[in-house]
């Protein structure tokens, strides 16, 4: 794929990596910023990508490893948050809006319901993302939805 | 009883979601900016550094109470701070005081350059400034330096520049003099090209764009100001006379490669050991593995933010290496102590086949990490990209000089290194290397670091303090 391709196809997708980067992050610039430095990545990476039928999976991981770079750092800079975070039982998720619910469930579990219900994807796609087995991925979007509490049909957020 | 009606506040977020901000639009013109710039980004250690930059701001700002206390007693104080952060010698610079306020400006075409603050001593100048213009989003500055009338100066090293994420930040440029010391008068222009963000905030005329999409992007990299920014600095002699040497002369072993500590020199923004080996040697130091200790058990070690080791071009040692500095320790006894050594055999060549399809590398150092993972063609004159990746990818893999099938020397144009995109594992790294001109067949390059010596027992020498 050349520069331009990727310049094409990125452009196409940079709506769905910035729904994915809100939602995981939780922080409009924190976002913006995670968008753009994944795809400055990707710009740098792309010759290494063999299959360009999943670019959009690809360009979403890199985008995914930025996100959890941005919260490795938050990590570093507030420590006691991401520990409040991490003991986020189902009593405080309770009490938290959905925004805050989803940025305070576990890493792994936020990745699949961001991924799955937000940006769109699929739970196939979803699993290449994320370079997981589909039946990992069933079993926490599962588990996630279930710590929300909400009711969510396959369909959900899925872009035709 | 649920607090929360999530499954309309799922719809309402969702809807949300369809307006992202208008900063998105241009998300990709960024980065094809950014990427125009990359070759300058990676000609230093700046790219490294700005990783953990946060980090260390907040670290050393929350720890070190006299640090923040210095930084409080000047303007912009968290953009000075993070100007220093991962530099401990320039961090006690601004802790000790050692910072001079000198707001010289330079205005052109609506850009300005703004120079605050200097750190100088007698081998190193450091600048702070500021680019500015209103309007403009994304400001990237090339320095460049010369005598008072413009003339060339002696040896140095620029690091610095370049691409600033934040247009409001206090950029940094140093000025590292490997041989002469600093001049008593420096002039520093910035090459400023300047880009709005928002096209919808340009004047009409600049919002006229090519209908074809591949022209238009091109026009979008074009910078919508560019000017010439110069200012004057007279240097304090009192500052840029800070430095003291202090000969040594004595030779160590470190297994089969012997070395001689000739002198070693204490500046406040760094210290530097001196060597020297037999011109015969079959193995030159490259990178010493050493510190300096006071008598309170306080380390200095390895240069974190700059330059950690310098040569001459008539050979291939590194004979200047360089640690943080102890010069504001105030200490009573310094003992520098040596463990071990990377070093390059002078025999030592990496055969490269240069092939698209099927490129290889023979001869790669045993110890060594990484793999040639691909070869392209990247110029317009065909010139070859060769792309190394694993750990040691991390730092230069190799020497500047190459030689082609005819035995004919060249150099390598450029180098620059990135971290995986797509595993991001902390240690391992893809390395672009570029060749210069058009060849075909195979090239050698020289590795960098073959191999890695220890001492038996740490060298451990009582530093004069006169």
């Amino acid at each position: 794929m050349d520069r331009q391709e990727y310049a094409r196809r990125a452009d196409a997708l940079k709506q769905r990596l910035w729904r994915t980067a809100l939602c995981y992050l939780n922080d409009e610039q924190a976002a913006l910023e995670a968008v753009d430095s994944a795809v400055y990545k990707g710009l740098l990476a792309v010759h290494n990508l063999r299959q360009p039928e999943y670019f959009d999976t690809w360009l979403t991981r890199i985008l995914i490893n930025e996100c959890k770079a941005e919260q490795r750092r938050r990590a570093r800079l507030h420590p006691l948050e991401l520990l409040a975070h991490h003991a986020a039982a189902q009593q405080e998720l309770d009490n938290l809006p959905l925004r805050q619910a989803v940025a305070a469930l576990d890493p792994n579990l936020r990745t699949v319901v961001v991924l799955r219900f937000f940006a769109g994807y699929t739970l196939e796609e979803t699993a290449r993302c994320l370079g997981l087995p589909r039946g990992t991925v069933a079993t926490r979007q599962r588990r996630a939805l279930e710590l929300l509490r909400l009711e969510l049909d396959e369909q959900s957020g899925e872009e035709g | 009883m649920e607090r929360y009606d999530r499954k309309r506040e799922y719809e309402q977020w969702m809807q949300q979601l369809e307006t992202p901000p208008a900063a998105l639009e241009y998300t990709v013109q960024r980065v094809q900016r950014r990427a125009k710039t990359r070759p300058f980004r990676l000609a230093g250690r700046w790219l490294a550094g700005a990783v953990s930059f946060c980090a260390a701001f907040v670290v050393l700002v929350n720890v070190s109470t006299p640090f923040a206390h210095a930084c409080g007693r000047l303007p912009f104080l968290k953009e000075l701070a993070r100007a220093v952060c991962l530099s401990p010698s320039l961090a006690a610079a601004v802790e000790n005081e050692y910072v001079q306020p000198v707001e010289q400006t330079d205005r052109a075409n609506g850009l300005t350059l703004r120079v605050e603050y200097l750190i100088v001593d007698q081998k190193q100048v450091n600048l702070f400034y500021t680019l500015s213009g209103e309007g403009y989003g994304t400001i990237q500055g090339d320095p460049s330096v010369s005598g008072a009338d413009g003339e060339a100066l002696p040896p140095y090293i620029l690091s610095g520049g370049g691409w600033e994420e934040d247009p409001a930040a206090l950029r940094r440029s140093t000025v590292d003099f490997t041989e002469a010391d600093v001049p008593g008068v420096l002039r520093f222009t910035v090459q400023a090209r300047a880009w709005r963000d928002d096209p919808a905030a340009q004047p009409a005329a600049e919002r006229a764009q090519p209908a074809d999409t591949a022209v238009r992007a091109e026009a979008e990299q074009q910078p919508d100001a560019q000017a010439t920014l110069t200012v004057t600095l007279q240097f304090d002699p009192a500052y840029t006379a800070q430095g003291r040497t202090a000969a040594l002369g004595q030779t160590i072993r470190l297994e089969d490669v012997e070395l001689t500590l000739e002198s070693v020199e204490i500046y406040p923004t760094h210290l530097r050991l001196n060597l020297s080996q037999p011109e015969t040697a079959a193995a030159w130091v490259q990178s010493l593995q050493f510190y300096v200790q006071d008598e309170r058990g306080n380390r200095y070690e390895g240069v974190a933010d700059g330059v950690t080791a310098s040569g001459s071009t008539g050979s291939p040692l590194m004979a200047t290496q360089r640690l943080e500095s102890p010069w504001f320790s105030r200490a009573g006894q310094l003992t520098l102590c040596i463990t071990g050594a990377e070093v390059q055999d002078a025999d030592s060549r990496v055969k490269i086949t240069l092939s698209e399809t099927e490129p290889r590398a023979e001869g790669l150092p045993a110890a060594w990490d990484a793999r040639l993972v691909r070869a392209e063609r990247t110029g317009e004159d065909g010139e070859w990209g060769l792309c190394f990746a694993g750990e040691a990818a991390n730092r230069q893999l190799f020497s500047s000089t190459y030689w082609d099938e005819s035995g004919e020397e060249h150099s390598i144009r450029s180098w620059g290194m990135s971290a995986d995109p797509e595993t991001q594992a902390d240690r391992t790294a893809q390395q672009w290397v570029y060749l210069d001109g058009d060849l075909t067949g195979t090239v050698w390059l020289q590795p960098l670091v073959t191999r890695t010596v220890a001492a038996q027992q740490p060298v451990t020498i009582p530093l004069p303090m006169d």
